[in-house]
């Protein structure tokens, strides 16, 4: 097998009998998967298990999988649907980005002196807590999009969405961002100018 | 923000938006500062959104799962899906149904013979039976019954057989 083997040859080792290849497979996608889940349920302990519990599931129904799809969209789909799973037994209380209350509460910079204004690690930690805060679907779609590059079409296969829908979210989900983070963004702006 | 909406510069910047559009994103950025400004807004929101990373799990996450891994097997895909069987043993009932009452709406103007046996009524059963059994559809339907059986069998003997090899395996 080569030094950086694809999804399929590591999927085929699997099959075969090879579960060191499935190793590679879980530390290839690990951190996604657990940011999915993460974002979901919140709670890192309940998301870790969630998260193990995907890889398990993936490696018991391997042979399954159609390859109709990338290797990614079909785990991501479990991911979504087992975090969804998990959060249904615990009910959770998750917020809406619909509600402002609800949405974090950022700091604002105008306050600030020019020596305490944003670098862009804050600007991305600030996001990055903006959108754990957000309701579990609405965090999914940001992230899948962004941090999974995935297209639009690819975030409603995996979120049972129609492309309109995630589209429509995901405008004004980044809309209620750039609202939120504004000062933020001004200062970035002026930055790189 | 002249004539374009916050719907055409997301649509602009994810570069989903037509070639006559993009035009009259670009003609509107020439001549209007503020759409210059929200759109550098919406960049940069966009580009911080595209450098987030990725939460980390715990150090052993891959041993954990790794450790569960030898005491799982494969699970096999199906030959026949329950959903098959449930429709199979469904029309299974709908046409012993169909058969009990298609006897039981038989004419009832029979006679009995001197054993007190109603002979019209047997020899009524007796036709209507062969025609059904003689007929083409039935010799399928059955023959599509009995594969059916006899793959529901194979299927599990089959996975029975590749779970013991697997188990020897290990």
């Amino acid at each position: 097998m080569s030094a950086n083997p694809s999804d399929g040859q590591l999927i085929d080792a699997v099959i075969a009998g090879d579960q060191a290849s499935y190793r590679s497979l879980v530390e290839r996608y690990q951190n996604y998967i657990f940011t999915i889940t993460y974002n979901v349920l919140k709670n890192r302990e309940e998301a870790e298990e969630a998260a193990q519990d995907v890889f398990i599931k993936v490696y018991k129904t391997l042979r399954s999988f159609e390859r109709k799809s990338k290797f990614s969209t079909w785990l991501y789909t479990i991911a979504f649907r087992t975090a969804l799973d998990y959060q249904k037994k615990k009910k959770y209380n998750t917020q809406s980005i619909d509600s402002e209350e609800s949405f974090l509460q950022i700091e604002d910079t105008k306050s600030l002196n020019p020596d305490q204004t944003m670098h862009k690690a804050d600007l991305r930690e600030k996001l990055k807590l903006a959108i754990q805060k957000l309701k579990p679907n609405d965090a999914s779609i940001i992230t899948l999009f962004y941090l999974h590059e995935k297209s639009v079409q690819e975030v409603a296969q995996i979120m049972d969405l129609t492309v309109s829908n995630v589209k429509t979210k995901l405008h004004r989900l980044r809309e209620s961002l750039r609202k939120q983070l504004e000062n933020q963004l001004k200062t970035e702006i002026q930055d790189l100018l | 923000m002249s004539k374009i909406n916050e719907d055409m510069l997301w649509n602009y910047i994810d570069g989903s938006c037509s070639d006559e559009e993009r035009q009259q994103i670009e003609q509107a950025l020439a001549e209007d500062p503020e759409l210059k400004q929200a759109l550098a807004e919406r960049l940069a929101l966009h580009q911080a959104l595209q450098k987030i990373e990725a939460e980390v799990p715990s150090m052993r996450f891959a041993a954990n799962i790794m450790e569960k891994l030898p005491n799982i097997r494969f699970s096999l895909p199906q030959l026949i899906s329950p959903k098959q069987k449930r429709r199979f043993l469904l029309g299974i009932g709908g046409i012993s149904t169909l058969i009990l009452a298609l006897v039981f709406s038989l004419p009832e103007q029979s006679v009995q013979n001197e054993n007190g046996l109603n002979t019209e009524y047997v020899n009524q059963w007796v036709e209507w039976t062969t025609t059904i059994i003689n007929s083409p559809i039935t010799m399928m339907g059955a023959c599509i019954g009995i594969s059916f059986i006899l793959f529901s069998y194979l299927d599990k003997y089959l996975k029975k057989q590749f779970l013991i090899k697997k188990s020897v395996k290990r």
